[in-house]
């Protein structure tokens, strides 16, 4: 069964950047109560298959629009685009030295001699960073402009995985304490 | 649209009549069965008021196997053909096992495609086989004392079972004549039995060590549903690991050095878990070994009884214990949750009785574990919960169960390296797909090579199937286009199905686990068990069969009223209800292979008309939601 509702209309939620997340999990949660295989026990085998499809699409869609990223990428994707394409490595300049400087701070961390302080500091600001790319991608996906959007998305992505690292290190350095 | 509310057919003649479903714990150690009656969840005895099974078969010659205590007499005398702890070797490979085998006191043999078999007097027995022999004694002796017929049974599973393990499960079952209803984690099926009991909101974790399986699973428990936020385990660590560890450190400290034979194997072991379990209640035990199985070996003992402290003991089990602890650290970071803003922690399986145990695992929580209900009991009633609510004996919405893959799926790509298609912890069912291409020039087939683990390596990971993809049309290196597609349903087991884009060549698998049982050797045995089985096999196929129709008949019937005018064209709607006659009429004749074949073509000529239904049921959902309330 191809189900045709996309992630949006799932959930009866808009097509756009924004996402009310408890509502979204409220939602899910009720799909999951009328659809999950356990409900289909007893029915045929047909409706048992059908329901586990129905379910897996829904962990999917769930998994998706939770996360920021992938919610912006599945918007680009719904709108034809490839953002994530191996040919689409290009970025901006200023960003990526940006980044190089953000990551030799979470690399001098082990150095630091107010490390708590450093931790605590440096996740604010790549926060403040995600929340602004945030609101890039939101704009220019808004205005149709989705080359722009596209750019956005890929810095977003960027930022997540430097906020993983940034975890891993700050967990690591809680360790050795 | 009421897609669920089919009614069975059992329930259309008595419609008050309450279906028998029944949860079973098949253990490494210990099976049990367990019935919901009157709102009470509980094990059910057997003549002589055994709430356990013993988890041990005994193959004879030209007679029936003996199950459970009959047969535990037998582990010294007839070691051989006395076979314990088969769980750990479920779903394993010959190879597989011999990590195992040290601790492992059995004579196995290797049959097909590396299969592990073990050699008895009876003939090769697959572990499937032995594992079945427990659930038809259980099954049997519940349908006694219920007096009737079992609509099905939810079968736990430890958490951390592979696809493989789960499949070997589910085919004993099939070989036992037992319909599945679900597997249940083990885990999940203990917080059921306590958060169903305490109606509260909690996050909980449940730390369950058994004979050979250890489990640790976070959950999230609130208003009936009972969300697993990460699992994690190791189907290769219980308490046959303590015991073992007790009876080699005995050999060292009695200077055995040469090889001790089966018998003497099993003696040791006896005694150590002996050993073990009186050391919760005193300070040191004097281990008899007088009974010395010495007739016909080699080995001599120097002493005929051995002195054990209870920190002797301590000391032997914590490096096994700790590798529990370390699990669980891991566990916790998986699903987010600190030690802190933990509720609580629950214990569950027979090893969690060993003293050493409570105390580490209190340790690492920082918070008294609960034990109230019996921890050998425990999972076998939170699965008789959920199979009464599954037939729906119990209103659907007092409970829902959201689980997680214990283990990654990935495939093998160039180089030997692993692509994870669906990361471990994610919620079950779960569906991914993604796409591959070819890497030469004219390549007109591929190799799909399932893995389940979490490492890099192929080697490294377990391999489930191995399957091939043919037909692609010649096209220049990474220009075809394959996307594979996993999917996982709610029991945890995988389907693969693999597709060339520009082709639309499909290939789809069941994933058949490389040392499972194929269709004919499960073909093979099931006309073993009818042949010397009590009850008789072949009706409870017809029987089978005839619920299968009456209630594919019902359903369509109904589904046919309710929307057949309106979603179907007047050809479509005539074939269907042909369909519906000649299922009828096979379900009234005595053929169950006919009619299994008829129930087969109904079911695929109304599919199309089921997707259809469950596609407007999927929009009618949420109606009447608000769009936006952003």
């Amino acid at each position: 069964m191809d189900i045709k509702q996309n992630f949006f209309q799932l959930y009866s939620l808009p097509r756009c950047y924004a996402v009310d997340l408890s509502q979204l999990q409220n939602r899910h949660r009720q799909l999951q109560r009328k659809f999950h295989p356990d409900r289909y026990v007893t029915a045929t085998t047909a409706d048992q298959r059908l329901a586990v499809q129905v379910t897996a699409y829904l962990n999917q869609a769930f998994k998706t629009l939770k996360n920021p990223v992938a919610r912006g990428v599945y918007l680009l994707e719904l709108a034809g685009l490839e953002p994530l394409a191996v040919s689409k490595t290009q970025m901006p300049a200023d960003f990526l030295l940006q980044q190089i400087s953000l990551r030799e701070s979470i690399d001098d961390l082990p150095k630091s001699l107010n490390m708590d302080q450093d931790i605590s500091e440096l996740f604010n600001r790549l926060q403040q960073q995600y929340k602004a790319i945030e609101i890039e991608f939101a704009n220019t996906y808004g205005n149709g402009e989705l080359s722009k959007a596209e750019v956005a998305i890929r810095k977003l992505q960027f930022m997540e995985r430097l906020e993983q690292q940034l975890q891993l290190q700050a967990e690591v350095l809680m360790e050795l304490k | 649209m009421a897609l669920l509310q089919i009614s069975e057919p059992s329930q259309s003649s008595k419609p008050n009549q309450r279906k028998l479903a029944v949860g079973i714990d098949l253990g490494t150690t210990n099976s049990l069965i367990a019935i919901v009656r009157s709102g009470q969840a509980d094990t059910l005895p057997d003549i002589n008021g055994n709430h356990l099974l013993p988890s041990i078969v005994r193959f004879r010659k030209h007679t029936y196997p003996q199950v459970g205590h009959s047969a535990k007499n037998h582990i010294i005398d007839d070691a051989a053909n006395t076979v314990v702890s088969v769980k750990r070797l479920m779903g394993r490979g010959v190879q597989d096992v011999k990590s195992l085998s040290n601790s492992l006191p059995y004579a196995f043999e290797q049959g097909n495609q590396g299969m592990l078999m073990l050699k008895t007097i009876a003939g090769q027995k697959s572990p499937v086989q032995v594992a079945a022999e427990i659930l038809r004694t259980l099954v049997e002796h519940g349908e006694t004392s219920l007096g009737g017929k079992l609509e099905g049974a939810v079968i736990t599973v430890p958490a951390y079972f592979n696809d493989a393990q789960r499949q070997a499960t589910k085919d004993a079952a099939k070989l036992a004549g037992v319909s599945v209803l679900r597997l249940l984690n083990e885990p999940t099926a203990a917080a059921v039995a306590y958060g169903l009991e305490h109606k509260q909101n909690a996050t909980v974790a449940v730390f369950d060590l058994g004979g050979g399986t250890f489990d640790i699973s976070v959950l999230k428990m609130e208003k009936g549903v009972f969300e697993v936020l990460a699992t994690d385990g190791d189907s290769a660590l219980g308490g046959d690991d303590f015991d073992y560890a007790i009876a080699t450190w005995i050999c060292g400290n009695l200077g055995l050095e040469a090889e001790l034979n089966l018998p003497q194997q099993r003696y040791l072991l006896c005694q150590a878990r002996m050993a073990k379990e009186a050391l919760c209640k005193t300070e040191s035990i004097v281990i008899p070994l007088d009974q010395w199985p010495s007739s016909n070996a080699t080995v001599a003992l120097p002493q005929d009884q051995i002195l054990l402290s209870l920190e002797q003991m301590n000391e032997l089990l914590d490096p096994i214990i700790d590798r529990t602890i370390s699990v669980c650290k891991q566990t916790l970071k998986s699903a987010e949750v600190t030690i802190t803003n933990l509720d609580q922690v629950i214990l569950v399986g027979g090893s969690t009785r060993t003293l050493r145990v409570r105390q580490q695992v209190s340790a690492f929580f920082q918070c008294q574990p609960l034990t109230s209900i019996d921890p050998d009991r425990i999972v076998a009633i939170g699965a008789a919960r959920q199979a009464d609510v599954l037939v729906g004996n119990k209103n659907h919405d007092e409970l829902l169960l959201l689980d997680v893959l214990p283990l990654s799926l990935g495939l093998e790509t160039m180089g030997g390296l692993v692509e994870r298609i669906i990361e471990r912890n994610s919620p079950i069912p779960a569906a991914q797909a993604q796409e591959f291409t070819t890497y030469q020039d004219g390549q007109t087939a591929m190799m799909i090579h399932v893995l389940q683990g979490e490492r890099e390596l192929v080697q490294n990971c377990r391999s489930l199937a191995r399957f091939e993809l043919q037909g692609i049309p010649p096209m220049v290196a990474g220009s075809a286009k394959i996307r594979v597609t996993f999917q996982v349903d709610a029991d945890g087991l995988l389907n693969v199905s693999a597709r060339e884009l520009s082709s639309n060549i499909v290939s789809e698998i069941q994933v058949q686990p490389s040392y499972g049982l194929t269709e004919d050797q499960m073909a093979t045995m099931l006309q073993d068990a009818w042949g010397y089985a009590e009850t008789d096999q072949i009706s409870r196929g017809l029987h089978e069969q005839k619920v299968k129709a009456e209630r594919l008949i019902i359903a369509l019937e109904k589904a046919l009223e309710a929307d057949g005018e309106r979603l179907l064209t007047q050809d479509q709607l005539v074939k269907l209800r042909k369909g519906l006659q000649t299922l009828a009429n096979l379900s009234a004749g005595q053929d169950h292979e006919a009619l299994a074949k008829g129930v087969d073509q109904l079911t695929k000529a109304s599919d199309e008309f089921a997707a259809l239904r469950m596609d407007e049921s999927i929009r009618q959902a949420l109606a009447g939601q608000p769009i936006n309330v952003i």
